[in-house]
């Protein structure tokens, strides 16, 4: 267990699409603990691989530790489907660009399919604080960022 | 406040890489004025130094709807760009009479130095965005059309050239 430097924009690793994990080793299991240290750590409750430095399909997230218990989802692979029409708008921070909050319109009821750290299966949808998180990291993963959300000034 | 000519295309001095600013002084900042007076009697959304014959890093932008938010930039640069392109059909008064869909980030985050010499950042989106990449493009020497294939660039410069013969003019 570890924390790991934390990459900052314009850090064009951000910018790269990560590659589907294939490999479910002791490697990838220690990333993810690592990367929930690291989240937790900067106070964050989402955190994606490339944020880390490394391009491999995962992130971490946590949208209720700063209320409880922490209880990290380790999401490899995932896949995310929009549910229903109705989107909601939060200004969302992100630990790679500090102080820069984003107002972004998305989908406010998703599905998520991925796999843990031993490849198992598992779906669960997510609405909330939760699904606006899933879908940020899951941007991530695109070499999306909030800056992509920003409106043309007219 | 002076509008300034433009020079034509294919003047060598579109083809150059502009020297950096070493510091904003009022010498810089009376050559912004005059390319924003310049720029808004095009009118246009942006210009670069070299497009007035003045070799230095230096551009304007201001693709607002009332055209009353200039940007003064020194020494601009690219940091980061969005993967998502916009398209826009990109033209220059230094080659008047054509002009062409150019593909660029949508997105693009930029440090320059201010009106006060002051390092900036800033994020700029949609027609702003693609209006400071084509002026730092200018800076280095580049032409919007430098993007088009080889086919579609020579087709373009022989349609301004033909302009530029009817209108009686030398290019």
């Amino acid at each position: 267990m570890s924390l790991l430097p934390i990459v900052m924009h314009p850090d064009p690793v951000l910018r790269q699409v990560c590659s589907a994990v294939e490999v479910f080793d002791d490697g990838l299991a220690r990333l993810a603990a690592d990367m929930c240290d690291t989240m937790y750590h900067a106070q964050g409750r989402g955190l994606a691989a490339p944020q880390v430095g490394d391009l491999r399909r995962m992130f971490v997230f946590d949208a209720t530790w700063k209320q409880g218990e922490p209880c990290p989802f380790i999401c490899v692979n995932p896949v995310v489907t929009a549910l229903r029409d109705e989107t909601r708008t939060v200004p969302e921070q992100c630990l790679s660009i500090p102080d820069q909050p984003v107002a972004v319109t998305r989908p406010a009821r998703i599905l998520l399919v991925w796999q843990d750290v031993t490849g198992a299966r598992h779906r669960q949808d997510f609405d909330g604080d939760a699904a606006v998180i899933v879908q940020h990291e899951a941007d991530h993963l695109e070499g999306r960022l909030v800056l992509d959300y920003l409106e043309e000034t007219p | 406040m002076t509008i300034r000519p433009f020079i034509p295309w294919p003047d060598q001095r579109l083809r150059s890489v502009c020297d950096p600013v070493e510091t904003v002084d009022d010498q810089v900042r009376e050559i912004w004025d005059d390319m924003l007076e310049t720029m808004y009697a095009m009118p246009g959304v942006g210009l670069a130094a070299c497009q007035i014959g003045v070799m230095l890093r230096l551009a304007v932008v201001d693709a607002s709807e009332q055209g009353d938010k200039p940007l003064r930039m020194a020494n601009p640069e690219i940091i980061d760009a969005s993967l998502k392109l916009r398209d826009h059909t990109e033209a220059s008064p230094n080659l008047v009479g054509v002009s062409a869909k150019i593909a660029r980030p949508r997105g693009v985050t930029v440090t320059y130095l201010d009106e006060n010499g002051v390092k900036t950042r800033k994020d700029l989106v949609g027609l702003w965005a693609t209006s400071v990449q084509h002026q730092i493009d200018h800076l280095n020497g580049k032409m919007y059309f430098d993007n088009l294939s080889a086919v579609k660039r020579k087709m373009l410069v022989a349609k301004a050239r033909k302009l530029a013969l009817k209108n009686g003019r030398e290019s």
